[in-house]
């Protein structure tokens, strides 16, 4: 507690300064100081030896064989380590890479947050912080000039030129958060691996990706946002999203068939999922006109004080926690009106198809059909051009129903494939059927698929799939079930039969639920 | 029954090209009958509707049967502007048209515009289905050349085939290992004097396998078009699934001999409509018991149940058993044709139908606006168009009887460049009307009276707006600069 208060009060004193001082001079600034800082940042940059495994996510059960990155983290505050989320996901070991320490040392993970890829890793071993000092971070990003990105090259400090291009809003790799990018055009190769930028032996950002020289970093503020509640005590409140769908007001016609009177501005909102900051509050067709103050144009973009012209999405992620609320202004039915908008974190449990960032996929194997739920890492088997490899009818349900989660559709679950015993015999064609009900009861999501089963009809288990199966019905018989199971698990070396998810999804009840937490 | 949803995977005898296979001496003295048929032809363009491709010359071959008739393959005459026939060993062309054309089975009839031309040319006897193992003979003009050609190979396989020329339907079609190349499309296909098939295309992935369109399914399209009118194929227009599994059997009240597959789906407005239901357990049809796999025995080999419909016509009925509420009951379904025609397979011998209205360009959503994504579009294509076309007549049935709707394109203009989503989404309403055809389209454009149309998209909520009275201004004008003669094509 006593740690955010004395955090809080730094940030805003290094922002008062950052308000003082005038934007960056014109022409070309090189914000490094060359090899007077290399020691610096060679105290502060550590080296991460990463070993990780991924589930095999057609066999659910099963673990594919571990692999290794090497990554980059920063020293930040105290004993506290920042790198991105995807360094360290599914990590099953982490080291620090020595470099000339005589002592592997394994920094603990404190804080993960995926949905805006970044984590919080500890440093336990004294001796191995005595010889590091924390690096400040900056309140905020350099919009010109040229950054020095770092990481460890074998025994070397690499620190290499990196010239800001711009700020872009995108989206983050964790799931459906957006928020601004640092791009920049980088002298480093291969980077992307949560290398620490500089500016000034300051930290203004952390890569996440790199294309050929073009270099991409998660930028100071979004570091603070994250650094003020992972530092902090008790559970991460986590990160607001409005959740909307929108689309640009850029046509008049539109404008005016909306009411609007001039020039078009503001965006035109086309879907308020169930379950968004938005639910309940914005309207499809309504035309969102003003949002936290800033006035949203017609592209949809607003003038953030710092980084320029980004998307609207960036502005709560920055500025705003869960709870908070955002005044908006609207036209509806040719009206303005304001209205105030309670945040929510992005609602990753109300994912249809969700991202599924952390632990294991949930299975059941029943009867030797392998069932569980649509999610990206399943997609993800079809290869990393999945959106035109995999069936059209999984495609079609992430891409057409990536919002259209409802009470009665939590999640979408599949018989992935049936492991051929004889029992299942006339099933065994059946790849990726979406699974609608069980025994007559329908199925929101897999939890209601291990329920369903404890209640056969008249000895059968009644299970039925989507239209788009090309079988409707699957019939099996109730009595045999367990011993069917029982031999699918030998016969195929399955361990478990049951993997359900470690929590049950939030109350599916309501317009718009999750508006109490 | 036949339209599945196949990848193509044999490619069609194109009808030029490729090498001069060795000429034979032809077998029985059966060549003075087979005709070469060049076929100057004319596509629409389904990326610009308005428009015409180059025109074509394409080379096939074809026999002479009865009633001064020539038969060959659709796809041999398909799209047609001028038809020319050499007659063997005469060098002079002969005009010729076509009388009647069966896409879905890729055969033609076609008639010299002079019947005396073939006054002195023998009729060839369509005979029956040749024994696997035995040997036949193709006679035909391969790439185009103009001496007969003759090849001889075994029959290897009789089997249901996906008929590459309209995409959809499934027939019966006899594989041989005679070479078919390219030109060889409509030429007879013969044993012991008579003619046994029609060579209509090959697999060129895989050396010397050659297809023959069987004697039944010629004697079928013979007998179709014996009233002057070709009808096409019969559907039952039901979907089943196997039955394989004792469990689904003792479920569904089956005695233990019984065997049968299950209804999961009756096509809206299909023969089966109203006298089927899902649910159903099929027992028999035309009298054949039915597989627990969907299978009969037709007395040579066991076919799926949808290939009984195949033998009868439009209008016929057919006998089908079902087991329903423990009731056995024995139903005559008369039949009738795939309820949504020739809108889900390749498309010939009409021109795309378009409407073009403020500058937006209106098609209905079928294969071959499908195929203007390129050779690959089955990968390439605009998945949601996919999703339309292929997904959403499975859940909503009443979809594969209407038309759907695309937003081609946008002819840029003034009134329409700022107006977002413009290109390749369904029209699902159009001023709070929902549109089913391309009549309903223009229907709603023309007869709103109010500001501003609200054009309304299938996905994400997406809509657009059309200033009318902008719009209709600024028609002829947008016509005129992109060069289109007329405004529509219905």
């Amino acid at each position: 507690m006593s740690r955010m208060m004395v955090n809080t009060v730094v940030l805003l004193a290094v922002l008062l300064a950052a308000c003082a001082v005038p934007a960056a001079a014109a022409g070309e600034k090189d914000n490094g100081d060359d090899a007077a800082d290399a020691a610096k940042y060679e105290s502060s940059v550590v080296g991460l030896d990463v070993t990780y495994q991924l589930w095999d996510e057609d066999r659910p059960w099963a673990k594919r064989i571990p692999k290794h990155r090497k990554a980059t983290a920063v020293l930040v505050e105290g004993s506290y380590l920042l790198t991105t989320a995807q360094m360290v996901d599914q990590a099953t070991f982490i080291r620090l890479a020595t470099f000339g320490r005589t002592r592997p040392v394994e920094p603990r993970v404190v804080r993960v947050a995926p949905d805006i890829n970044l984590a919080l890793l500890e440093i336990e071993d004294a001796a191995t912080l005595e010889t590091l000092t924390p690096a400040p971070v900056a309140a905020g990003t350099p919009t010109a000039g040229v950054l020095r990105t770092v990481r460890w090259s074998g025994q070397q400090l690499e620190a290499s030129a990196s010239r800001v291009i711009g700020f872009r809003v995108e989206r983050s790799w964790g799931g459906r958060l957006d928020h601004a990018f640092l791009h920049m055009r980088t002298d480093m190769g291969s980077g992307g691996w949560g290398e620490p930028v500089f500016s000034d032996g300051e930290l203004v950002g952390l890569t996440v990706s790199q294309k050929q020289q073009r270099s991409r970093a998660i930028p100071a503020e979004v570091l603070n946002a994250f650094l003020e509640q992972a530092l902090a005590e008790g559970p991460m409140p986590g990160f607001p999203c409005m959740g909307i769908s929108w689309q640009v007001n850029e046509d008049r016609a539109l404008a005016a068939y909306l009411g609007q009177q001039g020039e078009p501005r503001g965006v035109l909102i086309r879907e308020v999922p169930w379950g968004s900051s938005a639910c309940g509050v914005l309207e499809p067709r309504d035309l969102l006109l003003e949002l936290g103050g800033h006035a949203i144009d017609a592209e949809g973009y607003y003038r953030h004080r710092q980084l320029g012209r980004l998307k609207l999405s960036h502005l709560v992620v920055e500025g705003y926690r869960p709870g908070d609320a955002v005044a908006a202004r609207v036209l509806r039915g040719g009206e303005e009106i304001d209205v105030s908008i309670t945040l929510r974190p992005y609602p990753a449990a109300l994912d249809l198809v969700p991202a599924r960032r952390d632990g294991p996929p949930p299975f059941v194997v029943a009867g030797g059909l392998v069932i569980r739920e649509l999610d990206f890492p399943y997609l993800g088997t079809w290869g990393n051009d999945w959106d035109e490899a995999a069936p059209i009818s999984l495609t079609t349900r992430y891409r057409m129903n990536r919002n259209g989660q409802s009470p009665e559709r939590r999640r979408y679950v599949l018989v992935t494939q049936v492991l051929p015993v004889e029992y299942n015999v006339g099933y065994q064609a059946i790849r990726d059927a979406v699974i609608e009900e069980v025994n007559g009861r329908p199925i929101a999501s897999i939890v209601d698929v291990v329920s369903a089963l404890g209640e056969p009809r008249d000895g059968f288990h009644l299970i039925r799939l989507s239209p788009d199966s090309g079988r409707e019905m699957v019939v099996l018989d109730a009595a045999g079930l367990d011993q069917a199971t029982a031999e699918v698990m030998e016969t195929y070396r399955v361990p478990e039969a049951v993997r359900l998810p470690p929590e049950p999804l939030p109350a599916g009840g309501g317009d718009c639920p999750g508006s109490d937490s | 029954m036949s339209k599945p949803f196949i990848r193509l995977f044999v490619v069609l005898l194109a009808l030029v090209a490729a090498a001069v296979p060795i000429a034979r001496a032809a077998p029985q003295g059966l060549e003075g009958s087979v005709v070469r048929i060049v076929n100057f032809s004319q596509r629409g363009s389904w990326y610009s509707p308005w428009d015409v491709t180059d025109v074509v010359q394409g080379s096939g071959s074809g026999f002479v049967i009865e009633g001064g008739l020539i038969m060959t393959n659709a796809h041999v005459i398909s799209d047609s502007r001028l038809l020319v026939i050499f007659i063997h060993n005469d060098p002079e062309p002969y005009m010729a048209r076509v009388v009647h054309v069966a896409h879905d089975c890729d055969l033609a009839l076609v008639r010299p515009e002079d019947p005396a031309v073939l006054a002195e040319v023998p009729a060839l006897k369509i005979g029956g289905l040749p024994v696997l193992g035995s040997t036949v003979d193709t006679l035909g003009y391969p790439a185009g050349a103009a001496q007969i050609s003759s090849t001889r190979g075994v029959v290897s396989r009789i089997d249901q085939t996906l008929y590459l020329h309209s995409g959809v339907d499934l027939h019966v079609s006899v594989q041989t290992d005679a070479a078919i190349n390219p030109g060889n499309s409509g030429g007879p296909v013969v044993q012991g004097g008579e003619v046994v098939g029609v060579a209509f295309q090959a697999d060129l992935r895989q050396e010397n396998v050659g297809y023959f369109i069987p004697a039944a399914v010629i004697d079928r399209f013979l007998r179709d078009v014996a009233d002057g009118e070709y009808h096409g194929y019969p559907e039952l227009g039901v979907e089943t699934s196997g039955m394989e599994n004792p469990a689904i059997r003792a479920w569904a009240g089956m005695a233990a001999e019984e065997s049968g597959v299950r209804i999961d789906l009756v096509r809206t407005g299909s023969s089966a409509d109203g006298l089927l239901f899902e649910g159903d357990i099929l027992l028999a049809v035309d009298g054949r018991a039915v597989a627990n796999d969907g299978t009969v025995d037709d007395g040579a080999s066991r076919v799926t149940f949808g290939m009984l419909a195949d033998e009868k016509q439009v209008g016929e009925p057919i006998a089908v058993r079902v087991l329903r509420d423990g009731k056995r009951l024995d139903i005559d379904v008369p039949l009738e044709g795939f309820i949504a025609g020739d809108s889900r397979g390749n498309i010939y011998d009409r021109f795309p139908r378009y409407y073009v209205y403020g500058g937006l360009v209106f098609v209905p959503l079928d294969r071959e606006m499908l195929k203007t994504y390129g050779s690959d579009w089955f990968a390439e294509a605009d998945r949601n168009l996919m999703h339309e076309f292929f997904l959403r007549p499975v859940f909503e049935p009443e979809v594969m009887t209407q038309e759907r709707v695309v937003l081609l394109r946008r002819l840029d203009h003034s009134v329409n460049a700022d107006m977002a989503w413009f290109r390749n989404l369904a029209v699902e309403r159009i001023n709070g009307r929902r549109i089913t055809s391309m009549e309903d389209l223009v229907e709603s454009l023309e007869n709103f009276e109010g500001d501003y149309h609200l054009i309304e998209f299938s996905s994400l909520g997406r809509f657009g707006v059309l200033d009318r009275e902008k719009a209709e201004a600024a028609h002829q004008e947008i016509l005129e600069r992109y060069g289109i003669q007329e405004d529509r094509n219905l």
